[in-house]
């Protein structure tokens, strides 16, 4: 008789969810995303090495303090999206602070414009152009590919409930990490280039995260 | 209502360290909540009882997402309003496709099969209405038709009811896995 009601099914439901409870680490979600991240950050450092290879002279490079400036702006949005996509990642966590991503950018902003102040117009083309424009943007987002694919794995068990948008903050992420192990290879240190095409990257990157954010992070 | 996050939040808190008596009270004081949620929002009884299910479920899978710093009330109701949008996407979408065949082939459902699992067990866990479609059209072979007449259900119900009670197993399989 109980066997036939719908209440009945969920007691059972009930019964099987609740035998061998196994406790439950603290900072299971955390851990999870480090993971994925650090996984996916090995997985595109292994293909920048092995198909494009490190810039000759990255040893004279990391000297220089635009190389590490441009270095910073990179961990910074990786570090800030990062802690978006962990709130994102948890049901009730309101995306109360998204905004916190472009603070790298608006940090960096300065650097750029005075890189351009103290350059003699005719020389702002070749500046923002660098060595190689289209070829960085994309090869920031082809190398945040596998990022993405570490972090979709760690969302898998965990519980996002805003897919668009925490598929556009894994897609940030991802590129932030890519374009920071992508300045191994990059020939560009000048903060103008930086500011244009890794973060023209950047928003390449969120788009087609929250494009397959909400088709992959489903549970 | 803080008299009673507190309740629901030490009970959660308890159940994550492990405590089984704690989580069966928790789940227990969870179901009514979430019937009376559904209830009002879907209008069906039947749909209501799936939808307290498959929150339940999720409850228990993704526990390790929440914060005990944060309060578990919002927790709850932010799956529940996720199970609420999938549901109303998912009917949307076969309202408009009527096309279920291809999703009920899932790899989650083919490995379920090669494991071995009573499949009897797992389909007296739901609904004897599911439980009955999927028994007709999966393991005995009927076409829909055929499982809907035998049961003297419409077609349409009969494949909401293979449907749903298919993504449960595979929910339910998945989460035992781990």
């Amino acid at each position: 008789m109980n066997n036939a009601s719908p209440t009945g099914a969920t007691e059972r439901l009930i019964e099987s969810l609740t035998r061998d409870l196994q406790p439950t680490p603290r900072h299971a979600v955390p851990a999870r995303l480090t993971v994925g991240v650090i996984a996916g950050a090995a997985a595109s450092l292994a293909l920048l090495l092995v198909v494009l290879g490190a810039r000759p002279d990255l040893a004279a490079v990391a000297s220089s303090a635009s190389f590490w400036m441009k270095v910073a702006y990179t961990i910074g949005t990786a570090s800030a999206a990062l802690f978006v996509a962990a709130r994102l990642s948890r049901p009730g966590g309101r995306p109360s602070a998204t905004w916190i991503v472009i603070v790298p950018f608006l940090l960096y902003l300065p650097v750029g414009l005075w890189e351009l102040a103290s350059t003699d117009t005719a020389d702002w083309a070749p500046m923002l152009l660098g060595h190689g424009w289209r070829e960085c943007t994309w090869l920031v987002v082809a190398l945040s590919v596998p990022v993405y694919l570490g972090l979709w794995w760690a969302f898998k068990r965990l519980a996002p409930t805003e897919l668009a948008l925490a598929g556009a903050v894994a897609g940030l992420s991802s590129a932030a990490i890519s374009a920071l192990v992508y300045c191994i290879h990059c020939p560009s240190n000048g903060a103008v280039f930086a500011l244009a095409w890794y973060t023209l990257a950047f928003g390449v990157a969120s788009g087609l995260g929250a494009l397959a954010g909400t088709k992959l992070l489903r549970w | 209502m803080a008299a009673r996050e507190i309740e629901l939040k030490t009970m959660m808190t308890l159940a994550l360290d492990g405590d089984s008596t704690a989580y069966d009270a928790l789940l227990r004081t969870l179901a009514p909540l979430l019937r009376g949620f559904f209830h009002r929002r879907v209008g069906s009884e039947d749909v209501a009882e799936d939808l307290v299910q498959e929150t339940l479920i999720a409850v228990h899978s993704r526990r390790a997402t929440f914060d005990r710093a944060r309060p578990f009330t919002a927790w709850l109701y932010g799956i529940a309003r996720y199970k609420l949008a999938d549901h109303f996407r998912r009917s949307h979408r076969l309202a408009e496709v009527g096309e279920v065949d291809s999703e009920l082939e899932g790899p989650d459902l083919e490995s379920a099969n090669s494991a071995v699992i009573d499949v009897e067990r797992l389909l007296a866990l739901l609904p004897h209405k599911q439980g009955n479609a999927i028994r007709a059209t999966k393991i005995e072979g009927l076409s829909l038709a055929e499982a809907a007449s035998t049961a003297g259900i419409s077609e349409s119900d009969a494949k909401m009811s293979v449907y749903r009670g298919l993504k449960r197993l595979s929910a339910r399989v998945q989460g035992r896995v781990r």
